[in-house]
């Protein structure tokens, strides 16, 4: 058993096995080897402890691109639950993911994020992620005044 | 936290999970994702930064213009862009918009480019997609628009394919001083005709910097030839094309005579003819030319003068697809060949011949070893390239090299190309140029150089 503790000092108890889904932790237990010594860490034991078992992607066994982007919606039904979170803790899982070094959550992650802006316009983007149009307007006007300039004079 | 906060690796994973097309539209909502979304779909689309190449329809080696509208969508996608090529739509309509998207290209441009094709000869199929008559004016006005911004990113080249749209006569295009356009290429003789080829007199006149015409063959240039005045030229080449009536070689070479600096010639297959005056020889000496390709009788009109064209280094016979001599059909026999042969061969210039082995009446005159060239050798001529090489039989090729080594003893270079030969095959020929031509010290197969030896080892 290892001792996790987060970053507001609650402690909770998880099986090793479970916990080295992470491979941040499982590279800290083998820089620490065997210690009573706690490990700190925020909420992700859930997703390991139903992923228990299955094995590790290797590092670089990325697929190509063509391939992952087929995937998009490939989000197993248990995933797609446990990722159904509003866009503030979404965020939240995707950054510890990285952080904990979970491929699988971080793809889970993504893929989420891809499957919500799929097919949308940049509009429809900008207000489903409150994101503020910095496309200079005056730059805009004359890209437009530009585009149309043809018709002016004709 | 908003999405836009996330740490810009997290941020290229999720562009890596979206599709193309969301990409896009990521790209477009604001200026972090218009640089981490666009460069994903540049990398998606195996964007390739400094060729540009765009045509109606998509392919594995073209975008469309559809794509190319995507890709301007991202900032810098076309900061490194140095050689653009436009092949543009058989519809009128379409080709019209196109040339509108490829100016607003080049207005999002700020460096030189080294190179502008803009290929119409789609156009030619406009019987299917005719242009309604009020397109007329917005093509000369829109190709004009076009031509002035590539003018402005100072395009050392400048190549222009097909029937180009401007249709009407009162096409301009006229900088008072071209310094940026140094190298043409047209290949229609529909630029060349009388309702077209006055603006492009005056621009090639205007072009200070000039330094090469690649154009297809055309009866327009007996007319531009004479009033063309381009110190800067240093290259002219024609191609095939369809000619009416050939122009003089005598146009040819008072042009030649009136640019000092014009050192390199193609005469081309159908341009130039030669005619009962032709006999008796250019008049001017051209000592500037250096590099000359042209049919037999047109080189024996201006080399048959031993004092012209005195630094002569390379010349390349011409198959005569359309040798007009004495306003005849091109001539069986080998006279002339070995009559320029008499010419040449005590020139010290000249370091390089290039000789199609079947030329008329070569081979049989080298077989039947009753060859009036025999009188002449070639003592200087180090590089020797033959054409058509691989028409001889097998141990036809053996009697030539017998030749070579008779004809130009000095020879340190022979070439071959278009053999498709295997290594055993080459290192074959290899032994056989060793064994014939044992001073011959290098063998240039398919456009690559190596000693004769290594040739016979293939030993690299």
């Amino acid at each position: 058993m290892v001792t996790l503790v987060t970053s507001d000092n609650e402690k909770f108890n998880a099986e090793k096995e479970v916990v080295e889904r992470s491979v941040l932790i499982k590279n800290m237990l083998e820089d620490v080897g065997e210690s009573d010594q706690p490990i700190p860490l925020p909420m992700f034991l859930e997703y390991c402890e139903h992923h228990r078992g299955e094995p590790l992607p290797a590092p670089d066994a990325d697929t190509s691109q063509d391939d992952t982007r087929k995937r998009t919606t490939d989000i197993s039904e248990w995933d797609q639950k446990f990722i159904t979170v509003d866009q503030e803790m979404l965020f939240e899982i995707i950054l510890a993911a990285n952080y904990l070094d979970i491929k699988s959550l971080l793809d889970v992650g993504c893929k989420t994020v891809a499957n919500m802006i799929k097919g949308k316009t940049p509009e429809e983007i900008r207000k489903l992620f409150n994101i503020v149009n910095d496309f200079t307007p005056r730059r805009r006007c004359a890209q437009i005044k530009k585009e149309n300039e043809w018709a002016e004079d004709r | 936290m908003p999405l836009v906060d996330l740490p810009e690796e997290l941020l290229c994973s999720i562009c890596e999970k979206t599709e193309p097309s969301t990409l896009l539209s990521l790209a477009a909502s604001c200026k972090l994702l218009n640089r981490i979304a666009g460069s994903h779909y540049l990398l998606f689309i195996a964007h390739d930064k400094r060729w540009i190449c765009v045509a109606d329809k998509e392919t594995s080696s073209e975008r469309s213009f559809d794509t190319l509208r995507n890709i301007m969508s991202i900032a810098g996608s076309v900061s490194s862009a140095r050689i653009l090529r436009f092949r543009f739509s058989p519809s009128a309509a379409k080709t019209l918009q196109q040339i509108r998207l490829v100016t607003l290209l080049l207005q999002r441009i700020h460096h030189p480019l080294s190179s502008i094709q803009l290929d119409f000869s789609g156009a030619e199929r406009w019987s299917s997609f005719p242009p309604s008559f009020n397109m007329f004016p917005s093509f000369n006005g829109e190709f004009g628009r076009l031509l002035w911004e590539a003018h402005r990113l100072r395009c050392s080249s400048l190549a222009l394919y097909g029937i180009i749209p401007c249709i009407q006569d009162h096409f301009k295009f006229s900088p008072l001083i071209n310094t940026s356009f140094s190298n043409f290429t047209f290949d229609a003789a529909f630029l060349l005709s009388r309702a077209q080829r006055g603006w492009l007199t005056e621009l090639l006149n205007a072009s200070k910097a000039i330094s090469s015409i690649l154009a297809c063959c055309s009866e327009g240039w007996t007319h531009i030839l004479l009033k063309l005045r381009l110190p800067s030229l240093t290259g002219l080449t024609f191609f095939t094309g369809h000619v009416g009536t050939p122009t003089a070689i005598e146009v040819l070479a008072e042009f030649c005579n009136r640019h000092p600096k014009l050192h390199r010639i193609d005469s081309g297959p159908y341009q130039f003819r030669i005619s009962l005056t032709s006999k008796l020889g250019c008049q001017y000496p051209l000592p500037q030319l250096q590099i000359l390709k042209a049919s037999v009788s047109q080189l024996l009109y201006f080399v048959s003068d031993p004092s012209h064209m005195c630094n002569l280094q390379v010349v390349e016979i011409r198959w005569p697809a359309l040798d007009v001599h004495l306003a005849s059909k091109p001539s069986n026999s080998s006279t002339g060949l070995w009559h320029l042969f008499t010419c040449l061969c005590n020139r010290s210039s000249i370091r390089e011949l290039v000789l199609p082995v079947n030329l008329p009446g070569l081979e049989k005159d080298v077989l039947s070893k009753a060859q009036p060239s025999l009188t002449s050798t070639f003592p200087y001529l180090t590089k020797l390239r033959f054409i058509e090489f691989k028409s001889l039989a097998e141990s036809t090729r053996q009697d030539f090299l017998k030749w070579v080594s008779k004809v130009f003893p000095g020879l340190k270079t022979l070439e071959v190309d278009y053999m498709a030969w295997d290594a055993v095959q080459t290192s074959r020929f290899a032994r056989t140029v060793a064994k014939e031509l044992p001073l011959t010290e290098n063998l240039r197969l398919e456009f690559k150089t190596r000693k004769v030896k290594e040739w016979i080892e293939n030993n690299f």
